[in-house]
Formats: structure tokens, C-alpha cells, sequence
């Protein structure tokens, strides 16, 4: 390839050490902030936004069904979004939808993460039996395509938030059960663990207290990057009627009712989606940011 | 060689015999009792308790499970409660169309990705290379089947180009293949990028290229030859995605394969079917992983099974 012609990018000197080196200080940094101030106004539109957009999943207008975007309803007030097929305003859909969707992502990640860590945790640091169960559960639950098996759960367990929060929940902790595990085994060896032990540290002290916190780095960045992933499980499985039960908004359901609709509004299926690639890709991209920042191991 | 491969035989036998003992707790546990479900709101409770005597519900659990692990083996996974047709036969007919759909889409990613990674790499941190990278993390983050759905609505709809639904000629699969590929190209895309970028780097390419080797030579020979590797363990990974991809992109498209089949029979609540259909998808899976692992040695010889 041709080096000389290449615009070579800035060399990132070297972040000066010490307690006052900020975060925006360097580029990887400001990219964290950029990248996460979207993810934080896409949840702050998730926290606040039904309040400031009432919503009644069940009030229908049956005579302003399907408005386009833009439309002046009979009540005066606009349509920004359109309406649904119930005369249901789409944008607070798309709001309301927002805040189920990281609900749900924030928690399963939380759940799965903490369950997952735990597991690992104990299995590398004791080894033995412990281990081997922990672990080939671990290869039994990653043998399932992870969408799959949270089809085969949710159709057990039937639709509903906390059903979804758990299917999801069960689907992800193996991969940060794995992580912890191989982080463990090192770090079993080294020896701040030994001294740590040597000074009379019960294990749990020395599990909580010395290894958790190096393991931290990359469960956190682990833990970012699964939450584009969970919002993605949400809305397929809402999508094909396994997810979130019907009149609550969720972005999956109002896109597979709006599937019926693509002829005529097309705007039903299509709006939602948008929306949530946007957010998606803002979590994704603070997760990549996160990484690059955090771990310097990946030298972009 | 033989010894890994035996070993690793057996894990993976080991995997199967637990995930079929997973399917065989999971559908005793939906609620809903088959029978009835079977016969309708107008069955009486008579006929209730005869359907379900028919199907082997009133056993202990134990006794179901020997019966089932001495069945499954044998490939009988009895009859579907809904078609009244052997399930496993029933599987073995959707598969060819979710076959050629996972296959058409793997070939697809990786011709993609490897031109797309590879132009991003050569051109790096110029607009073709930000633009490259923009589509894949888009490509990551879209949601298969509303990707899937704005494709029908612009390419089977307004412009009338594609058939938006069902299986058939070529032109049927190319909708269905394109929102199935979309999120692994972007994985891969990157994955491509930043191998091509670390290897052409590297010595031995640029003596290849001092001695007069040809690019095309120098591209396939010495950089995407050592790239192998990672490609393969990412295409791996990606499979279980891709597999559970498979089955709501077959929901969108009305594609008659494993994953509609699987929708359907939870739907119905057919439980031989639903067995039949997830073990099938997860032991090929399991499979699929086994032959990952062992395409290492044969793409770097140094690489050894001890």
C-alpha cells in the first residue's frame, strides 16, 4: 500500500499518568463521550419522554387510523409520527417503546452480567468440581444458538415483561461466565493473590476484594456491547409474538402489526426501526469507544 | 490427530446428550395441556384423557425420559400432533430451503466482506474506508427483520423487482439472503479490514512483493492465506446468530424452512415437532463448531492436535 500518500493519522501521545488526566483529554476519550452522550439522550428520552408524551395503549381514535406522519388529528394536536391502525399516535409508541426496550436490555444485562460473573467467578477460583459443572453448563448453554433457545423459553413461559427479562436473562450469562473463568484462572496464580492469601484473607475477601477488581475492565466493556445485543433479542422476539403480550408498546410489536400495513402506511413499520438503529448504533458504538479507551490492548 | 478428533467427538456427543435433555424439560414445562389443545374446545374430558393416554403423557416422568433418549436416537420423534405425520420426516423436508438459505448467505457474506474489508483496508482513513465502516456498524445494528420488511416494501412493493415472499427461483432468495447477511458482513467486514491491514504489513509481503510476485498472488498467497484463521473462528461464532437469524427472517419472508416450521409448532403447540426441529438445528450447530475446530490444522499446518 502506499504509506506516502496516506494521511498519516496523529500519533495520541502517550496520556500523561497521574490522578488529573481527564477523560476528554485524549481522542478515544472525547469518542466515549460523543458516543455516549447519544446512548444518555436516547435514555433520557426512554426515562422522561412519557412524561412529557402521555400515552393510553388502549385509547383508540378509530376515525384518524392511519394518518401520516405530519397529519392534524380531529383533537387538534399533531401527528408528528402518524398514527397506527387503532388511531394510536405513533410517536408515543416509538417514546414508550424506548423506555420497554432499555428496561429490558439494562436488566437482563444486569442479571446475566452478575449471575454470569458469580459463576465464573466461583469455578475459576475453585477449580475443581465447581468448575466442571459450571463450565459444562457453560458449553451446554453456548451449544444453543442463543435466539433459538429463547424462543424454545419464551414459548414455554409465556409473554410478559418479566418473562422476557428472564428468557433474555438466561440466554447471556454463559458468555460472561467464559470471560471470568479464563480472567480467574490467571489471575488465581499471580502473587497479590497469594500474599493476599498468605495474610489470612478468607476467600470470599480475596474473590471480592482482589480478583473481581481486575476482572472488571472487561466485564464493563463486555457488559456495553451486550446491550445492543439484548435490545435486538427484545424486538425479535416482541416481533414474532414471544416478547412483550400485545397493547403494551414495545418497538418490535408495533413493527410486526405494522407489517400488515406496508402498503398503505407505511410509516408504522418503518419509523420504529429507524429509531431503534439509531439507538442500537449509539450503544454499539460507546461499547467500541469504551473498549478502545479502556483496554490498550486494542490500539485502533 | 485422531486422538483430538476422538476426544472432541465425544464432547461434543456429551453437548447433544444435554441438550436433548434440555428440549425433553423445556416443552414438559409449557403450559397448556397437548391433549386439549390437540382436540379442541369441544372434546370432552373423556376424550381428553383417552388423546393423551394415546400419546404417553400419563407416564411417569423417568419412563418418558428413557423413551424419549431410546427414540430420539433412533430418529423416531413420533408422530405430529397437528399433521399427524412423523416430525422427524417433517424436519427433514423443511431443511433443504433453510440449508440453501444459510448456505446462500454465507457465501454471500464472506464474498462481501472480504472485497468490502479488503478495498477499506486498501484505501484506509480515506472516505472509503469511513464509508465501509459506517455500513458495517450500521449493518451490526439494524434489526434483521425490520431491514427485512423496509426491503419488501421498496423492492417487492413499490418497485416491483423481487417476489417478497415463499421459495422458488433464484430471484426468490435474494431478499431473504441479503437481510440474513447483512449484520455477519458487518462483523466481518471490520474482522477483514484489520487483518489485511496487520498482515500487509508484514515482512514477508513486502518480499513477496520486492521478488516480483503479482498482487493478485500477493493478496490470495501470503495475506488472505494467514488471515484464514481468525475468519474462520469469527464465521464460527457468528453461526448461532446466524442460525436464530434464520428463523425470524423466514417468519418475514414466509420461507418455508426449520425456523417457520419451529415458529408454527410452538404456536400449535406440537411438542414432537418443536423437539424434532430445535435438537436438529442445535446438533447441527454442535457439528458445524466440531468441523470449525478441525478445518484449523488444515488451514495452518502448524498447528498441531496433541
Amino acid at each position: 500500500m502506499d504509506t506516502a500518500t496516506a494521511s498519516p493519522e496523529p500519533r495520541v501521545r502517550a496520556p500523561a499518568a497521574g490522578p488529573r488526566r481527564t477523560l476528554l483529554a485524549t481522542r478515544k476519550g472525547r469518542r466515549v463521550g460523543v458516543s455516549g452522550l447519544v446512548l444518555v439522550l436516547a435514555v433520557a428520552l426512554g426515562l422522561l419522554g412519557p412524561l412529557l408524551v402521555p400515552y393510553d395503549p388502549l385509547a383508540m381514535r378509530l376515525e384518524s387510523r392511519l394518518q401520516p406522519p405530519g397529519a392534524r388529528l380531529p383533537d387538534g394536536h399533531v401527528a408528528w409520527l402518524g398514527t397506527d391502525q387503532l388511531g394510536r399516535d405513533l410517536l408515543q409508541q416509538v417514546v414508550h417503546g424506548a423506555r420497554v426496550s432499555m428496561l429490558v436490555a439494562a436488566s437482563t444485562v444486569a442479571i446475566a452480567g452478575v449471575s454470569g460473573t458469580v459463576l465464573g467467578l466461583l469455578a475459576g477460583y475453585y477449580g475443581g468440581l465447581t468448575d466442571m459443572l459450571v463450565m459444562r453448563l457453560v458449553d451446554l448453554q453456548l451449544a444453543f444458538p442463543p435466539l433459538l433457545l429463547a424462543i424454545l423459553i419464551a414459548a414455554m413461559i409465556g409473554p410478559s415483561i418479566a418473562n422476557v427479562v428472564l428468557t433474555l436473562s438466561v440466554i447471556r450469562w454463559a458468555v460472561f461466565a467464559r470471560l471470568v473463568h479464563g480472567s480467574v484462572l490467571s489471575l488465581r496464580e499471580k502473587e497479590f493473590v497469594e500474599a493476599a492469601r498468605a495474610l489470612g484473607g478468607s476467600h470470599w475477601r480475596v474473590m471480592l476484594g482482589h480478583i473481581l477488581p481486575n476482572t472488571l475492565t472487561p466485564i464493563v466493556i463486555l457488559a456495553t456491547l451486550q446491550i445492543a445485543l439484548q435490545m435486538l433479542a427484545e424486538a425479535a422476539l416482541s416481533f414474532l409474538g414471544l416478547g412483550i403480550p400485545h397493547p403494551l408498546p414495545s418497538w418490535g410489536v408495533t413493527i410486526s402489526q405494522g407489517r400488515d400495513y406496508l402498503q398503505n402506511a407505511w410509516w408504522i413499520a418503518t419509523i420504529p426501526g429507524a429509531v431503534m438503529t439509531v439507538v442500537v448504533l449509539s450503544a454499539g458504538l460507546f461499547g467500541d469507544a469504551l473498549r478502545d479507551y479502556l483496554d490498550p490492548r486494542f490500539r485502533g | 490427530m485422531g486422538r483430538y478428533l476422538a476426544r472432541r467427538t465425544l464432547a461434543a456427543l456429551i453437548v447433544i446428550w444435554g441438550v436433548l435433555t434440555v428440549i425433553f424439560l423445556v416443552v414438559r414445562v409449557i403450559p397448556g395441556d397437548p391433549a386439549a389443545v390437540l382436540l379442541g374446545t369441544n372434546a370432552t374430558a373423556e376424550m381428553v384423557a383417552e388423546q393423551r393416554a394415546k400419546m404417553g403423557l400419563e407416564r411417569p416422568l423417568p419412563v418418558q425420559y428413557a423413551l424419549f433418549l431410546r427414540q430420539a436416537i433412533a430418529g423416531d420423534w413420533g408422530l405430529s400432533y397437528h399433521e399427524n405425520r412423523p416430525a422427524f420426516a417433517m424436519v427433514l423436508e423443511r431443511m433443504p430451503a433453510t440449508l440453501e438459505l444459510a448456505l446462500a448467505s454465507i457465501v454471500v457474506t464472506v464474498m462481501l466482506s472480504f472485497v468490502l474489508g479488503t478495498a477499506a483496508a486498501h484505501w484506509a482513513l480515506s472516505p472509503v474506508d469511513r464509508a465501509v465502516g459506517v455500513l458495517s456498524l450500521v449493518g451490526q445494528a439494524v434489526p434483521n427483520f425490520w431491514l427485512g420488511l423496509v426491503l419488501i416494501l421498496l423492492f417487492a412493493r413499490n418497485l416491483n423487482w423481487l417476489p417478497s415472499f415463499g421459495r422458488g427461483s433464484l430471484w426468490h432468495l435474494v431478499l431473504p439472503t441479503v437481510t440474513l447477511s447483512v449484520q455477519l458482513i458487518g462483523v466481518m467486514t471490520r474482522l477483514i479490514r484489520a487483518g489485511v491491514l496487520d498482515i500487509a504489513g508484514q515482512d514477508y509481503v513486502r518480499t513477496a512483493r520486492a521478488k516480483g510476485v503479482p498482487e493478485p498472488g500477493v493478496m490470495t498467497r501470503h495475506v488472505y492465506r494467514n488471515m484464514l484463521i481468525p475468519v474462520v473462528t469469527m464465521l464460527g461464532l457468528q453461526l448461532g446468530a446466524l442460525l436464530g437469524g434464520v428463523v425470524v427472517i423466514e417468519m418475514v419472508f414466509a420461507w418455508p424452512g426449520l425456523g417457520r416450521l419451529i415458529v408454527m409448532a410452538i404456536n400449535n403447540r406440537d411438542y414432537p415437532v418443536v423437539q424434532a426441529a430445535v435438537t436438529f438445528t442445535a446438533v447441527i450447530f454442535v457439528g458445524l463448531n466440531l468441523l470449525v475446530d478441525l478445518t484449523y490444522g488444515y488451514l495452518d499446518p502448524r498447528i498441531r492436535y496433541a
